[in-house]
């Protein structure tokens, strides 16, 4: 009789070692596509302004923004893509005459009712698991599409996946001159120039 | 009655009162709108301190935020009937209260009166420089035998940037919490209510989050007689939370009778966009002339506010005065509820029963009830 199969340190290595094995074999991440649409999903848009002279801080706020974008999960190189659609004209402040201000004399909602994120290949910090999963602090460099002007803008974002959804919160900033557009006055309040924008989605996700 | 025929009304009685010469003055602060994320008074009053003359923003908000109903255009200055040029300002208040009180030998006494009725105007010269005054009339059977046409505030106002004010003239010190409530404790019950205003010289910082202001208070140079402390206060105040706002103030004023130091915390904090609460506790010490050891002493006040519908406020609020804590009687208590009404822009009307103590007096609580209508344009 082998005396091996009887050590008891050696059956607890054997099972220790397939134990690692098998783990190690499920946290390497496959090739895969996480697609998300947004159009499908729940979140908003939100900004933040600042009011001269008085400081006053103009909070403004509108529906979950459209579009899609993909999750390209690889070992070496995972990355995210896709675009996303503000609904300009369904942006409020709080005040009815200063909305119809910011859309008809700035914004130009008719000519422009739409602002456009292209989200191109930007770079994940790490492979993702299959399952649930957070990645935080993502820095994102895209080039926003508002008043008929592109520009890149810079910012963070947040990206979790929690069962069948994909939840995003990004945070970016902009400046207003630089999309053509004469900073808002109204009422004796000018807006500052530069202008923080928030997104919070939450939608539905397929994988390939 | 449709909103056509009550704007026409609403103009029609602001003709009138502008032809019977019971023309206005300045609209009061409003500190509850902190509720909303205005944490500086200047979004909506000339004045950096608050109170007074309307900017363009505040008319617009008095009609959005404030007010149940309200057409556009409705919170312009003589409901647009008149635009002044953009270098100038107009606007004012008349206020007026009915008060009924139960005296001490228990006898009920009602009172109408005429608060306030002044004109205010600002001419504003480059967006930098402003000239702010008011011009009214004072009630004639309260103030028999005085001169009944005063003017409460004037001032020059320099803007050299946006976060810097200063301002020299005459107009209240800023301290505390600037309501409109003027007959409570932390007001009237510290000498700083309506017709208390001094000659000062002010510099204001206004920020995101945080602002402050210096004041030197030249007492009434004017009217020595009227024996108006002369010395500084310093107020300063953090805005947080995007709906709460706490400070602290602090005054040394000095007059021919006595010398005082004034300082103390207040909050205007908003727990959600209907409920608030205003308060302030300021501590005194107060050395007279005739004294042979100073006075200590403390007042508080405290409101707390529901917005049941926009424009409709239901309040609840406590006072308490005891300013020398030797004196055994001398202790105000005041309890009291009310309600708010904002209308339509130019409209408030406010009433409430209160229940106050006077220990000086009496040990017993004694009620009244006022209701105060005020017009503002």
């Amino acid at each position: 009789m082998n005396n091996n199969y009887k050590n008891p340190y050696t059956v607890a290595l054997s099972i220790a070692v397939l134990t690692l094995t098998l783990t190690a074999q499920a946290a390497v991440p496959k090739n895969s596509k996480m697609m998300v649409s947004l159009d499908q999903g729940k979140g908003d848009v939100t900004f933040l302004a600042v009011g001269r002279p008085s400081a006053l801080k103009i909070n403004g706020k509108g529906p979950a923004p459209k579009g899609s974008f993909a999750v390209e999960n690889s070992k070496q190189n995972p990355k995210l893509s896709g675009k996303i659609q503000f609904s300009l004209d369904a942006l409020e402040t709080g005040i009815a005459m200063r909305d119809r201000h910011m859309k008809e004399k700035y914004l130009e909602t008719g000519k422009f009712p739409v602002a456009e994120l292209d989200l191109k290949n930007i770079a994940l910090p790490q492979s993702l698991p299959d399952g649930d999963f957070t990645l935080e602090n993502i820095a994102f460099e895209a080039p926003l599409t508002l008043h008929g002007t592109t520009r890149n803008v810079n910012g963070r974002a947040k990206i979790a996946r929690a069962g069948g959804h994909m939840i995003v919160n990004a945070e970016f900033g902009l400046k207003i001159s630089d999309y053509a557009i004469s900073l808002p006055s109204f009422a004796g309040i000018t807006v500052a120039d530069e202008v923080k924008i928030n997104v919070n989605t939450e939608s539905p996700m397929v994988v390939q | 009655m449709s909103t056509q025929s009550l704007r026409w009304w609403c103009s029609r009685f602001f003709t009138l009162a502008l032809f019977n010469g019971f023309i206005p003055t300045a609209a009061w602060a409003f500190p509850e709108l902190v509720r909303h994320g205005y944490n500086n008074c200047v979004t909506c009053h000339v004045s950096p301190s608050g109170g007074g003359l309307l900017s363009e923003y505040g008319r617009e908000l008095s009609r959005e935020v404030l007010s149940t109903w309200g057409e556009e255009g409705e919170s312009r200055f003589a409901y647009g009937l008149f635009q002044p040029p953009e270098w100038l300002n107009l606007g004012g208040d008349v206020r007026s209260l009915t008060l009924r009180s139960e005296s001490s030998s228990g006898a009920n006494i009602q009172n109408t009166f005429l608060m306030q009725a002044d004109l205010e105007a600002a001419i504003t010269m480059r967006e930098k420089l402003s000239v702010v005054g008011t011009f009214g009339k004072l009630d004639s059977e309260l103030f028999e035998g005085q001169d009944l046409w005063i003017s409460r505030r004037h001032y020059l106002l320099l803007r050299p940037a946006d976060e810097i004010s200063v301002r020299a003239g005459k107009f209240s010190k800023n301290y505390g919490i600037n309501t409109a409530e003027h007959a409570i404790s932390i007001k009237q019950g510290l000498a700083m209510d309506q017709g208390t205003e001094t000659y000062n010289l002010e510099l204001g910082w206004l920020g995101e989050k945080y602002s402050f202001s210096a004041t030197g208070v030249l007492g009434r140079p004017d009217d020595e007689e009227l024996q108006r402390e002369k010395g500084f206060t310093a107020s300063g105040n953090m805005f947080f939370s995007e709906k709460m706002r706490v400070g602290g103030s602090y005054l040394y004023g000095t007059n021919d009778l006595a010398n005082r130091h004034l300082i103390g915390p207040w909050a205007t904090l908003a727990f959600t966009e209907h409920l608030y609460w205003l308060a302030e506790l300021d501590v005194q010490r107060n050395f007279g002339a005739s004294f042979t050891d100073a006075q200590w002493g403390f007042v508080d006040y405290q409101k707390l506010g529901f917005e049941v519908v926009k424009g409709l406020h239901f309040f609840g609020t406590q006072e308490f005065s005891k300013l020398n804590f030797k004196d055994p009687t001398g202790r105000t208590m005041t309890f009291g509820l009310g309600l708010q009404f904002f209308p339509r822009p130019h409209f408030e009307f406010t009433g409430s029963w209160e229940t106050r103590q006077n220990l000086a007096a009496s040990e017993e609580f004694r009620d009244r009830l006022w209701l105060m209508v005020h017009y503002y344009f």
